[in-house]
């Protein structure tokens, strides 16, 4: 899925809030507009935070590091020079 | 367009049918139920992408919790329930705004996030449990703790203005006459009588 697709309408449903709130006269019903822009903000925030992980995930592997974390670093014997 | 943007289509097509459904409704109780429809479609858009413990929050919270609040404060109050106009005059400098709100939005999101695909994965809800109440266990309470006072806060506001503990009925009727809410105890001394009761005798 496309990241415009939810995006979009997070930006819609804020829109719609924002006009409830702007020309609504009863109280109630400003409430209920807040509650619409308050869910669009919801959906920007976990599309954001996908959008995140894939900045994270390109950053760490451009940097060829790898994804996991060493537990143990094993030390290898001395290595032996022979003279010849 | 795979499957997953298909479903994504209808679910945003029925979100912001019922949204501006609840936006231009004259009646309280059916704006009430289309942002029920809204909601869920919000839940839905979790669902597709991939926060499942998100989409169950906001079924359980939202649906289940503000909107029957917003249904039991209109039934308990004496809030007019018919079809009326519940718009106020500017109506169409606000439509004009959030139109033109909303191209300004799209515009700038296509070109920004137009071609950008989502990594989706499922988050499970046992992970999220875990970091919770493992690693942001002691964050988490003292948001619980805040919520409390929070309530606590709350329930002392309310109470406030209908005065402590029962008053006489005719006190009751008086208190609008009242510059400031007198202390209960006045009606429990005998020989102090206060104007609006000399009027009323």
């Amino acid at each position: 899925m496309q990241a415009a697709f939810p995006l979009v309408f997070a930006a819609l449903l804020f829109c719609v809030g924002v006009f409830g709130v702007l020309s609504r006269r009863n109280a109630v019903l400003v409430l209920m507009s807040v509650e619409l822009m308050l869910a669009a903000v919801t959906i920007n925030l976990v599309t954001f935070g996908l959008l995140a992980e894939l900045l994270a995930r390109t950053y760490y592997e451009s940097q060829n590091k790898p994804v996991y974390a060493i537990r143990e670093v094993r030390q290898t014997p001395e290595r032996v020079v022979v003279e010849g | 367009m795979t499957v997953i943007d298909v479903v994504m289509l209808a679910v945003a097509v029925l979100g912001g049918a019922s949204a501006i459904l609840v936006v231009v409704s004259r009646n309280v109780v059916h704006a009430a139920l289309y942002l029920v429809v809204a909601l869920i479609s919000v839940a839905g858009t979790f669902l597709l992408l991939g926060a499942e413990f998100l989409a169950w929050t906001q079924v359980l919270v939202y649906v289940g919790a503000v909107i029957v609040l917003i249904l039991f404060g209109l039934m308990l109050t004496r809030a007019p329930l018919g079809p009326m106009p519940q718009d106020n005059d500017h109506t169409r400098l606000a439509a004009a705004l959030s139109v033109a709100l909303f191209g300004f939005l799209a515009v700038l999101i296509m070109q920004a996030f137009g071609d950008t695909a989502l990594p989706l994965s499922v988050t499970p809800t046992a992970a999220i449990g875990e970091i919770l109440y493992v690693h942001w266990a002691f964050p988490f309470m003292v948001l619980g703790f805040f919520l409390t006072v929070a309530l606590v806060g709350a329930i002392v506001l309310a109470r406030r203005e209908e005065g402590e503990g029962p008053e006489p009925l005719f006190d009751a009727e008086m208190d609008s006459e009242r510059p400031t809410p007198a202390p209960t105890d006045v009606s429990t001394t005998p020989g102090v009588t206060r104007p609006s009761q000399e009027i009323r005798t």
